[in-house]
């Protein structure tokens, strides 16, 4: 098989992928953001999976990574954001898209058919902030415990230990009866 | 009649269920495979992780950027310094703060032993699940030399808080480039000691060539990065295709592999290695005198704005993406873990496999569970 070097293709400027972006994504109603570090594409939640998309089907300029899915709560505002981060197979040039959700409403749609590595990243987004991925195959929690969802959220505090009687007694899967044979003390607190 | 096998629609597969951890030897930390198996063969697997999660990307939130490293540190504690790097690097090009050349180096030599360490518990590792018990002590043995260097130098073995905001904590020893010279010898040998062992071994040849092989398209779909992704065939490497820090003075080879099997995979580390002792001597010899650490403003309150860096961990590609706004802990420090996407993507590549090789799999992706749970 022939070996392929990253960078023998092409690789786009940041010039042609935001105006890849401008032809592509804009129609679709996004917003398209040059003067930050990658270009950025500022959407409504409703056309993300278009965007998504489009990303995954482009050739030239083609993205064949989706680093992460990062969360982020801005109280002020009373919003949740969902940063997206693509960058290329092939080269290093990426892009990203932004979908800004109330915080009470937080419905994102999932990427997961057309980028299946974005399924862990929606589950873990679910566990940080709460998103609400429509769709999702497999929305379960991943890294916290279901009494535990939305730490990253600016109001849930850093220090306080959970009452752990409390939640014993909440979780669903172990009785606390079964819990206090175990381990009589906390009975106690 | 058995139920459907998870994640098929056929209902008449017979199957059954095996738990492999989160206590298993072989997973590297604390992860759970539950595997869906037909006799010996995998038909489905559900990675399960979380164990591990400590709230690293909570606690960052709380931290000034000079507290910052000792919790990124234990993320992937096993090449702390090259996550020091990436988490350095993004609040650089926040601070808009200046590396000196000499701390510039160095970082280069902390981060490139470093991935050697880690390449070195990797090979034991692997070996290890293939079935031999002396990779394990060889490959311990190379890690030993570094981390004593790492000792002078950091005062740490393992979680060294060193790399800081605008260079490196401390100058090096007076000894440093001494003691630096003095063990690329040895683990030059070391390393030919450990090819010897394993890479020609007629058993592990047959245990690990044409096992699980990938085409780049497929490892880029399932998200895997690094030197796993470099054994396809695709020389992605972001020392050369994005180079960062002072990685385009260098002379080195991006090894590349043919078919992506864990043979390749495998080969990948080694030959970076070799790689990693080119850098490393280069960098011995263009190491200039001077300042060890930059100016960095009094007041370290996080700007307003963001900073997205990518790193080329030995696991993979590192992100590490920190917003500030204006206060002295960031609003968001947000860590691409290159393991995690790996362990994601072991549901699809153990689908008709051995369970026996789901072990060798899983080694071969070089996992470090502390960073996927984060």
């Amino acid at each position: 098989m022939a070996q392929e070097v990253a960078g023998s293709r092409p690789a786009p400027t940041k010039e042609s992928i935001a105006d890849w972006a401008r032809a592509t994504l804009e129609p679709m109603g996004g917003t398209v953001v040059v003067d930050r570090q990658f270009v950025e594409v500022e959407l409504p939640a409703e056309k993300l999976r278009a965007a998504a998309h489009a990303i995954s089907e482009s050739d030239d300029p083609e993205f064949r990574l989706l680093y992460d899915i990062s969360g982020l709560h801005w109280p002020d505002d009373g919003e949740l954001e969902a940063v997206y981060h693509f960058f290329g197979g092939w080269h290093a040039e990426g892009i990203t898209l932004r979908v800004r959700v109330p915080e009470d409403r937080p419905l994102i749609p999932t990427i997961s058919e057309d980028w299946p590595t974005a399924n862990w990243h929606e589950r873990e987004a679910m566990d940080l902030f709460l998103f609400e991925f429509e769709g999702h195959p497999y929305p379960e929690p991943l890294l916290l415990e279901k009494d535990m969802q939305g730490a990253l959220l600016k109001h849930y505090p850093q220090r306080e230990a959970p009452d752990m009687v409390e939640r014993f007694k909440q979780r669903g899967d172990v009785p606390f009866e079964i819990w206090k044979a175990v381990r009589p003390e906390i009975e106690n607190g | 009649m058995a139920e459907a096998v998870p994640g098929t629609s056929d209902s008449n597969a017979e199957f059954m269920q095996i738990n492999m951890g989160p206590q298993h030897p072989s997973t590297h930390g604390v992860c759970r495979l539950e595997l869906a198996v037909d006799g010996e063969v995998v038909l489905s697997c559900r990675p399960e992780i979380g164990y591990l999660h400590r709230g690293v990307e909570k606690i960052a939130e709380n931290l000034t950027v000079i507290q910052l490293p000792v919790i990124t540190d234990r993320a992937d504690y096993l090449s702390a310094l090259n996550t020091e790097l990436g988490v350095m690097l993004a609040a650089e090009q926040l601070y808009e703060v200046a590396v000196p050349e000499r701390a510039e180096y160095i970082r280069v030599i902390m981060a490139e032993l470093n991935r050697i360490a880690n390449h070195m518990m990797f090979y034991g590792a692997l070996g290890t699940d293939a079935g031999f018990s002396s990779p394990f002590i060889f490959g311990w043995w190379n890690r030993e030399i570094i981390h004593d260097v790492f000792e002078e130098v950091t005062g740490a073995r393992m979680l060294h808080n060193y790399i800081a905001l605008g260079g490196v904590k401390q100058d090096v020893p007076a000894n440093f480039k001494d003691s630096v010279k003095k063990i690329l010898p040895q683990l030059a040998d070391g390393l030919d000691r450990c090819h010897g062992l394993l890479t020609d071994n007629e058993i592990f040849v047959a245990r690990t060539k044409g096992l699980n092989p990938l085409t780049p398209e497929e490892a880029l779909r399932l998200g895997l990065t690094g030197p796993s992704l470099r054994a396809t065939g695709l020389a992605r490497d972001l020392r050369r295709l994005a180079p960062y820090s002072i990685y385009d003075r260098f002379e080195f080879e991006v090894p590349v592999g043919t078919v992506g099997d864990v043979h390749d995979r495998y080969m990948m580390r080694l030959l970076e290695m070799r790689e990693s002792l080119r850098i490393i001597e280069q960098a011995l010899e263009g190491m200039p005198d001077g300042e060890y650490r930059g100016e960095i403003p009094r007041r370290l309150r996080y700007p307003v704005g963001e900073a997205y860096s990518r790193t080329e961990s030995p696991r993979g590609e590192l992100g590490i993406y920190i917003v500030g706004d204006g206060q002295n802990t960031a609003h968001r420090v947000k860590i691409r873990a290159p393991a995690f996407v790996h362990v994601s993507a072991m549901e699809e590549l153990l689908k008709g496999t051995y369970i026996a090789d789901a072990v060798l799999i899983f080694a071969s992706l070089d996992i470090v569970l502390g960073e996927a749970d984060r």
